[in-house]
């Protein structure tokens, strides 16, 4: 089976999720609301939720890792 | 001026837009602009076309759900009727000044609709915040929300000021950065990196497309 999501992107994910209060619910359009939890097992189960919430979380890393974050913040 | 708003109110992201939207009718309002609100029982295509055609609005916002080829409009028994779809009735935005708050419709629908003239202001991924789920009921009261919600608004605002295109985008960018600076500095409360990574990724995903300058006349 292919992997949706790389083993270290989804450890990573998985850690950020559990720093994030339990009180906190992603929006996300019309795929809908979705807790912490909730948000888990999507990354888990690596469906459509769970491959956008870690290309979110992969595009900041990226970002943050390039420069490109600090970069924009100092214009 | 005259402009459109949709206002769909069915779930726990229309809520929030249709409460957000609430500050861009008052400053419409008060302000001369001629502000039309096509909520239920009138948040129907065919209201929002005949609206158009009828109305000539040099301005469409849109509060709704979206994707990369549609813009949709209220839900009712289950099913979620689009506003505009590309081939369908994407002609209905072009030579006009959209801002769509909806999730990736800049993707292809936005670019198809403003090919000749006009500009659409859209996001090309989904457009996602986080909400505090105390705060569901009341979503002016949500802080978490707000930081992801006001930047939306401040954009819409600017085009209701008779800004162009650009510099609304750029009071998006602008009010999104602030937000991310004062997460930063704050970096160790919980969720604060959570909140700058999706204030990042709708920055990212904002496009304007078409005629940057392009304004509303007032």
């Amino acid at each position: 089976m292919n992997q949706k999501i790389a083993e270290e992107l989804k450890k990573i994910v998985l850690w950020r999720l559990e720093t994030i209060p339990p009180h906190f619910k992603l929006s996300v359009g019309n795929k809908g609301s979705f807790t912490t939890e909730e948000l888990k097992e999507h990354v888990e189960k690596e469906d459509e939720v769970g491959v956008m919430f870690a290309t979110i979380q992969l595009n900041f890393m990226k970002a943050l890792a390039n420069g490109e974050f600090s970069k924009a913040l100092a214009k | 001026m005259k402009a459109i708003i949709t206002l769909p109110n069915y779930d726990d992201a229309t809520a929030y837009l249709y409460c957000y939207a609430e500050e861009l009718i008052t400053f419409a309002q008060k302000n001369g602009v001629s502000i039309i609100q096509l909520r239920r029982p009138r948040l129907r295509r065919d209201v929002l076309e005949s609206s158009i055609l009828e109305q000539k609005p040099e301005l469409l916002l849109f509060n709704a759900h979206g994707d990369e080829k549609t813009i949709y409009g209220d839900k009712i028994a289950h099913h979620t009727d689009y506003l505009i779809r590309e081939d369908k009735n994407h002609e209905f935005l072009e030579g006009r000044l959209t801002y769509a708050r909806a999730c990736s419709a800049a993707a292809s629908l936005g670019k198809k609709g403003v090919m000749k003239s006009g500009c659409f202001i859209g996001y090309t991924q989904p457009f996602s915040f986080w909400i505090d789920t105390n705060r569901i009921t009341t979503p002016l009261k949500d802080k978490i929300a707000q930081l992801f919600l006001q930047p939306s608004n401040d954009l819409a605002l600017s085009l209701l000021k008779g800004k162009t295109a650009g510099e609304a985008a750029n009071c998006f960018n602008i009010s999104s950065q602030k937000n991310i600076l004062q997460l930063l500095s704050k970096k160790d409360e919980p969720g604060a990196m959570a909140c700058a990574m999706l204030l990042w990724n709708n920055m990212e995903a904002l496009e304007v497309l078409g005629n940057e300058e392009m304004r509303a006349v007032k």
